[in-house]
């Protein structure tokens, strides 16, 4: 199974900079499954740089086969059911400012999406501050 | 990997964390004069680093993009009086670099100088902190060092706007994974 040859993580959500109740949730084409509790993204993707609904951006997309991949985040959760012959990514997406003498960095929220061809054809983002999921397809 | 550690640094050794965005001017008259509606302020140079101290495990922080702060609260010029719908606020690279602990050495690059603000309207950085053109600032955890990129800002007032005095926030957007 994919999921009993990833290495696991040694640090808990919270030590890595994320909230307790966000993380993603994968499951390959195999069955198997993993949460972010137990592993890294990085363990399972690489970095590509995709065209993205008329620019790029950079994604992480994972290298092994997935059928589903879902991001929690508070009481809101996304996903997206991978087609044969696609690829998925996911990121958090943060936010660092200075204001009046005052530094904060904070969390915006998470998004999934599905690559084609090098493509993004799907992307789901949970904004937490508008509490709510934003999807945009191709 | 964890979270990436973005800190506002100044540009000149040794390198302070930058507290607050102040435009200013200079005139006749003196320095750090307040900007009046109709004038453009001095230059402000400010770098964004990641993960400053070189601690291992940092995540690289991409799809950076810049912006003025509009927020809700209440107590925020930025939202009361809409200064950031109106883009008082321009932003443009001015360099950027990695490969030294403290990253000081950088290459220049001057982009294209964008008015922020307002829903969209951000400023996507040419070149990220390795010299490509995707707008990253790596993290130094792999085989690179911490990374920056070093921006240029300059409050642009329009005319006939009073003599209230605003309050500004530089922030910046990006995404990373675990």
């Amino acid at each position: 199974m994919i999921a009993d040859n990833i290495p696991c993580t040694n640090k808990t959500l919270e030590e890595r900079g994320l909230p307790a109740d966000s993380f993603f949730e994968v499951e390959f084409d195999d069955g198997s499954s993993l949460t972010e509790k137990e592993i890294n993204w990085s363990a399972i993707a690489e970095e590509m740089r995709v065209a993205y609904f008329g620019a790029t951006k950079t994604v992480f997309v994972c290298k092994f086969p997935v059928s589903t991949l879902w991001v929690h985040h508070g009481d809101l959760r996304a996903h997206v059911d991978v087609p044969s012959g696609c690829q998925a990514y996911q990121a958090v997406r943060s936010q660092a400012l200075i204001l009046d003498g005052k530094r904060q960095t904070k969390i915006l929220g998470r998004a999934v999406g599905i690559i084609k061809d090098g493509e993004v054809i799907e992307e789901q983002f949970i904004n937490e501050t508008e509490h709510e999921v934003f999807g945009t397809r191709k | 990997m964890l979270a990436p550690d973005i800190t506002f640094r100044r540009s000149v050794t040794p390198y302070d964390v930058l507290a607050a965005a102040a435009y200013v001017q200079s005139t006749l008259g003196g320095n750090n004069l307040p900007v009046l509606q109709g004038e453009s302020s001095n230059i402000l140079i400010f770098r964004i680093y990641n993960n400053y101290a070189a601690a291992a495990g940092i995540a690289s922080a991409v799809n950076v993009r810049v912006t003025t702060f509009d927020t809700v609260d209440p107590g925020s010029h930025t939202a009361t009086k809409s200064v950031s719908a109106q883009e008082w606020i321009r932003v443009y690279e001015n360099g950027y670099g990695e490969n030294a602990t403290p990253p000081g050495l950088y290459s220049r690059y001057i982009g294209l100088d964008t008015a922020v603000g307002a829903q969209g309207n951000f400023y996507v950085p040419e070149f990220g902190s390795a010299g490509t053109s995707t707008p990253q600032i790596r993290a130094g955890t792999d085989t690179n060092g911490v990374g920056f990129i070093e921006i240029a800002s300059y409050s642009e007032i329009p005319d006939a706007v009073g003599t209230a005095s605003y309050t500004f926030g530089i922030s910046i957007e990006y995404e990373w994974s675990s």
